[in-house]
């Protein structure tokens, strides 16, 4: 698989590590609860379109949102994690 | 004499990292503008010369690479801009060159090495098998190779053994 | 069958004869030729033996398709099995041996296997060697591995060495055949940047094997078009990813110095063009396994490419026009045809005139029934009753496009009528196929299907690498093995080195005849890298042995060694375990003399590999603060502070202590083994989680060499380089030994008076050895890894065997670093009900009751008197180490209700080592729990 990164061009993907779902947002100021439960553990795991983030580790460090889908490996966007 | 198959030279050289504070990029662009006369360079591009130059080293990020040491004065430059670090010792420094220094280099990066794609001027940030590694590309088939000072002694078997055919 | 060179003809290079063996006996090729054109052309017909039958096998095709021809190549620790005959070029100095046979080809008394066929049917070994189950590892697979076997492998390591390399370009043409030069062409000249990619040693593909066809087309001096021969694309990854295998060295005895034997290609390419021809389907007879039985197209490249006969009376056997090609070019190279055999009631216009010209028997609508002759074809037998003497057999079923590469990325093969064939389906995005590979057979392509010959004596062999017959298949379809992964599983049918290429498609035509599915309702197996069979070597490239991965060596490497260090690989890095005097011969002693050095004078150690992180920024306290569980925004300049991190999920994570080097400046160090999870989680942090924090992070662990020195005389050491004093936990930075710019803190982990002492990592060895050199008066001694070990272990701080990811701040008894004022990573998570729970094992001491017992971790920890179930476990040993100074093996674990538990006995039942040993439970902290010589 490949990547392109929006600062480094096309990459291929042993430049880059995995970052999980996301849209999962930490539910800052919340009490121990489900929000909680379902931040840390509770993953979509869609068949289809999936953002995810990844880390740029090899390469400039930009954390990405990367939309994939997971049954091609297509990739219809890289865009940089709002700065 | 004739263009060697390819040439391997360790360099010495001052480094420092440079990272822009908050919303400081443009900031810290005029101040390098203004003391070096040098345009901090956009992604993938570095800029300046032999006795200083600067390097991207990703969003916000440079490398500043020296003839002298340049980390205390670039702090100073730069105080409440960025944030600079004494790199000078971190970095194990290569410079490659020959007629068959793409051959060589496309066994160890998984980069395009074409100049079309990474013309002079040029900088990537990618790895070397599990060596993370920054390229400059300095002049016309001349790169600047460095990779972590620990791995300085593994990196370079692996590029001496990749360059054995070329000799 | 009776090979012979032609007298003219070919590309062989007829001036330059090479020397080669083959069991043995001596032989004489050309250049151009492969082993299998040089074996026919010296009159060689028999190769090897079968799979399972051992039954005599010769030389099937002209390709990487070959079933049958399979050799070891080279000898000694060179040795290679199952290589293809047909794909080997022939080189001076080239040995070949058969396999499968003992004692020689000729006479493999394995072939008594062929008698005992009826047992040997498909699902053989499922049914006889079912019980007992103890028989299987021991008794059966050794002797099915002898007798049904493949060659052998090399004893020996391989001396060659193997390189990967990557290549980018616009288009990458994957033949290079008559479709694949003109696709390379049109895309150079239109100046993309191309790649063609020819597994064979010269360009041409089916050019160089039909008669009347230039051999190659000019492809000119294009500085954008890099040709690379020798090379098989083998797979098709995501992203325009290509694997291809160049065999640099295979054609030679010996690689030439530094040349690898085999480089593996990574291939980025925007767009691919595969041209990679179609391999014909043999016709299923009886005994068409004959030597001397050969797939027509490969009798024409032996003729027209290779300039030899491969026998001197043919009988051509076909259902399509491949017929009378074969028969016109047999005919033109002066071999006679007997006849021609074709099952069409009514052959072509184009068949008739090709016999007639040949002046060979037309036998239309007629079959050859057996092939007969047990070391080579001696006459075939026709559906007509009659007879044919002749010594070679050509034959063809058919074509099949080599569509493997397009279904790499689950493109399903589509059915095609009209060719009896499958055609790519669904392609690999930027790929296009063409010529033969995309079913283009050319206008003249007619074909009646014929997957089996009916009413046959003999064995009608649809694979012939796995000896799967007709009658196999048959048998799948009778006991329900129908899906076509099933028939591969049950008979092997498309199994072994050539995975099918020429037994795929007729063994699933008859499951399909069979069950009267139809060939599209029965469907492909599925095609997976690689295409050909590759090298493990050539995976591996430069990264085995030593160069299996990376190593990172400190600055003070080279001075540790010289101190007898002996290493250990911590990650990537080599640090000293612990360094032997002479005289000294085991880790135990060395460590016990380092350790008492620490506690007794002075010790000194390279801590260099420790993650250090340079935090800056207007939030950089506020950062911290999130990220460690312990307050920054309190600490003062010029002051550590031990931090302890925790995962989001509320389990420990990281420690290290943490320097203020000014207002929104930090230096945090992490442990070695975490430093790259601990930097890609604070990168995380602060531009996903936080992105509006202003922090800067640069890692400065290979900026810095980093001594530690430890021990009631380090004070003293310090003091020969440095007039600066420091409170506990203090930093200062300044310049040591004449201008070095250093920092200096005062920690200690080992529960003495300790300093840290960083220099620039150029200056490092120059600091050990100043070091050695002034602390030479007070005793001070290099000390490794064990003794860091133990030092921390007597006083019970916590080392990755306790940080394992399963435990809490307070399972280590750190709660009440955790602060209640602010948010942190793992707050929330950490107080929740699981992870509160008193019963949590938590941390505690462990010393044996009997006086020099030994303790090991991973021992569990039990009542005393309790059974040893899995019910009654109540924690484990974590760490454990000799103290020298307590006289006993003494320990770290984790243990439920630990610290109320104070006193008591426990056992440390430890099965593995077979010792069950009555532990005292103590408090962690076993050496100056008041902290005197800290301060003293």
């Amino acid at each position: 698989m490949r990547l392109t990164c929006p600062h480094c061009g096309n990459r291929g993907i042993e430049e880059f590590a995995y970052g999980g779902d996301a849209d999962r947002r930490r539910p800052d100021g919340e009490p121990f609860g489900q929000a909680w439960m379902d931040y840390v553990y509770l993953r979509r795991n869609p068949a289809g379109a999936h953002r995810e983030w990844w880390y740029h580790a090899s390469g400039c460090r930009a954390w990405l949102v990367v939309t994939r889908d997971t049954t091609t490996h297509v990739v219809a966007s890289v865009q940089e994690v709002a700065r | 004499m004739d263009e060697p198959g390819i040439a391997i030279v360790t360099r010495d050289r001052f480094l420092a990292s440079i990272e822009a504070r908050r919303g400081q990029a443009g900031a810290v662009a005029a101040t390098i503008a203004a003391a070096y006369g040098i345009d901090l360079p956009s992604a993938g591009r570095w800029a300046g010369g032999a006795d200083i130059a600067f390097a991207w080293a990703g969003p916000g990020e440079w490398s500043a690479i020296a003839d002298r040491p340049i980390a205390r004065d670039l702090a100073g430059r730069l105080a409440g801009q960025a944030a600079v670090t004494d790199q000078s010792d971190g970095w194990h420094l290569t410079e490659v060159s020959g007629l068959r220094v793409r051959d060589t280099l496309a066994k160890m990066l998984p980069i395009d090495l074409d100049p079309a794609a990474l013309p002079p001027g040029a900088v990537a940030l990618t790895r070397a098998g599990h060596i993370d590694l920054r390229l400059r590309h300095l002049s016309a088939g001349v790169y600047e190779l460095a990779v972590f000072r620990s791995l300085g002694a593994d990196f370079a078997g692996w590029l001496e053994a990749s360059a054995a055919e070329f000799r | 069958m009776t090979g012979r060179r032609l007298a003219t003809g070919g590309t062989i290079d007829r001036a330059r004869p090479i020397a080669f063996h083959f069991d043995g006996q001596a032989y004489r090729g050309f250049a151009g030729d492969t082993l299998a054109s040089a074996l026919l052309g010296a009159g060689v017909a028999l190769v090897g033996r079968s799979f399972k039958y051992h039954r005599p096998r010769g030389i099937l095709s002209a390709g990487p398709e070959e079933p049958n021809a399979l050799v070891e190549l080279r000898d000694g620790a060179r040795r290679e099995p199952n290589t293809r005959a047909t794909t080997v070029e022939l080189h001076d100095g080239l040995v070949a041996t058969s396999q499968n046979r003992w004692p020689s080809l000729r006479h493999d008394v394995m072939a008594v296997n062929g008698l005992l066929s009826p047992i040997f049917t498909a699902g053989f070994y499922y049914k006889t060697f079912m019980w007992p189950a103890a028989f299987w590892e021991k008794v059966y697979e050794p002797l099915i591995r002898r007798a049904a076997g493949l060659g052998r492998a090399a004893a020996v390591a391989d001396p060659d060495h193997y390189e990967k390399a990557t290549a980018f370009c616009d288009v990458l043409v994957i033949g290079a055949g008559p479709a694949g030069l003109d696709a390379a062409l049109v895309a150079a000249r239109a100046g993309d940047r191309v790649i063609l990619a020819e597994q064979d040693f010269v360009l041409g593909g089916r050019l160089l094997s039909e008669r009347g066809r230039d051999p190659i087309a000019e492809l000119g001096d294009l500085p954008n078009l890099r040709v690379m021969t020798r090379t098989t694309v083998t797979g098709v990854y995501d992203g325009g990813t290509y694997a291809a295998i160049e065999r640099v060295a295979d054609h030679l005895a010996i690689p030439g110095q530094h040349q690898p034997r085999q480089r593996l290609w990574r291939l980025v390419a925007r767009r691919a063009v595969l041209a990679a021809g179609a391999i014909e389907r043999p016709l299923a007879f009886g005994d068409n396994d004959r030597p001397g039985v050969m797939l027509a197209g490969a009798v024409r490249t032996y003729v027209n490419r290779f300039g030899v006969a491969p026998g001197s009376r043919a009988v051509v056997f076909a259902n399509n026009d491949d017929g009378a090609r074969t028969v016109a070019d047999l005919h033109a190279a002066g071999i006679e045809v007997a006849a021609l055999v074709d099952p069409r009631p009514v052959p072509s216009a184009a068949t008739i005139a090709a016999a007639q010209a040949a002046n060979a028997r037309l036998a239309a609508g007629v079959s050859i029934q057996r092939a007969r002759g047990r070391l080579g074809v001696r006459d075939v037998e026709l559906s007509d009753g009659t007879t044919i003497a002749c010594d070679l057999v050509a034959m063809s079923g058919g074509w099949n496009p080599t569509l493997h590469l397009t279904s790499h990325l689950g493109g399903k093969p589509r059915w095609d009528e009209k060719i009896a064939s499958f055609v790519p389906g669904g392609l690999p995005p930027g790929m296009t196929v063409v010529g033969a590979a995309a079913g283009d057979f050319g206008s003249g392509y007619e074909i009646a299907p014929l997957w089996r010959v009916r009413g046959t004596r003999g064995k009608s062999f649809v694979d012939f690498q796995n000896d799967v017959t007709v009658d196999d298949v048959a048998l799948a379809a009778r006991e329900g093995f129908r899906a076509v992964e099933h028939l591969k599983r049950y008979t092997t049918l498309g199994m072994a080195t050539d995975q099918g290429k020429t037994s795929n498609v007729t063994g699933l035509a008859i499951m399909a005849e069979l069950t009267g599915r139809g060939i599209p309702a029965t469907g492909t197996t599925t095609f997976r890298p690689p295409f050909t069979p590759a090298a493990i070597g050539a995976f591996a490239g430069h990264h085995r042995g030593r160069d299996f991965r990376p190593t990172r060596r400190t600055p003070m490497h080279g001075w540790a060694a010289e101190q007898g260090a002996v290493f250990v690989e911590t990650g990537l890095w080599l640090r000293a375990q612990y360094f032997l005097r002479p005289g000294e011969s085991d880790w135990l002693t060395a460590t016990n003399r380092e350790v008492r050095a620490v506690r007794e004078a002075v010790g000194l150690c390279d801590v260099t590999t420790l993650g250090k992180i340079d935090i800056q920024g207007a939030d950089a306290a506020e950062f911290l603060d999130r990220v460690y569980v312990n307050g920054w925004k309190t600490l003062p300049v010029g002051r550590c502070r031990y931090g302890l991190m925790l995962r989001e999920d509320g389990f420990a994570f990281d420690d290290g202590t943490t320097a203020r080097l000014g207002p929104e400046h930090f230096l945090m160090t992490t442990t070695t083994a975490n430093a790259g999870t601990v930097w890609r989680h604070l990168e995380f942090c602060r531009k996903v989680l936080w992105p509006d924090l202003d922090v800067q992070m640069t890692s400065v662990t290979e900026q810095w060499a980093q001594v530690a020195l430890a021990g009631p005389r380090a004070p003293d050491v310090l003091a020969r380089l440095t007039d600066v004093s420091l409170p506990h936990m203090g930093l200062a930075e300044t310049t040591i030994m004449d201008g070095i710019e250093a920092r200096l803190f005062r920690l200690s982990f080992s529960g003495e008076r300790a300093y840290e002492i960083a220099v620039p990592a150029r200056h490092g060895e120059a600091l050990v050895r100043r070091l050695m050199a002034e602390g030479d008066a007070f005793g001070i001694t290099p000390y490794g890894l064990e003794a860091i070990g133990l030092l921390r272990l007597e006083k019970g701080h916590v080392v990755g065997s306790e940080l394992n990811g399963q435990t809490t701040a307070g399972d280590l008894g750190l709660a009440r670093m955790m602060s209640a004022k602010k948010d942190f990573i793992g707050r929330v998570m950490a107080g929740r009900p699981a992870l509160v729970d008193p019963e949590r094992p938590v941390l505690v001491g462990l010393k044996p009751r009997e006086p020099g017992a030994i303790l090991a971790g991973g021992a569990h920890l039990l009542p005393q008197g309790a059974v040893a179930t899995a019910a009654n476990d109540q924690g484990y040993v974590t760490s454990v180490g000799y103290s020298p100074q307590l006289g006993s093996w003494i320990a770290l674990g984790l243990l439920a209700r630990g610290r109320e538990r104070l006193g008591e006995t426990v056992r440390a039942y430890d099965p593995v080592r077979g010792r069950d040993t009555p532990v005292e439970v103590v408090s962690p902290v076993f050496y100056d729990p008041e902290g005197s010589r800290l301060h003293g």
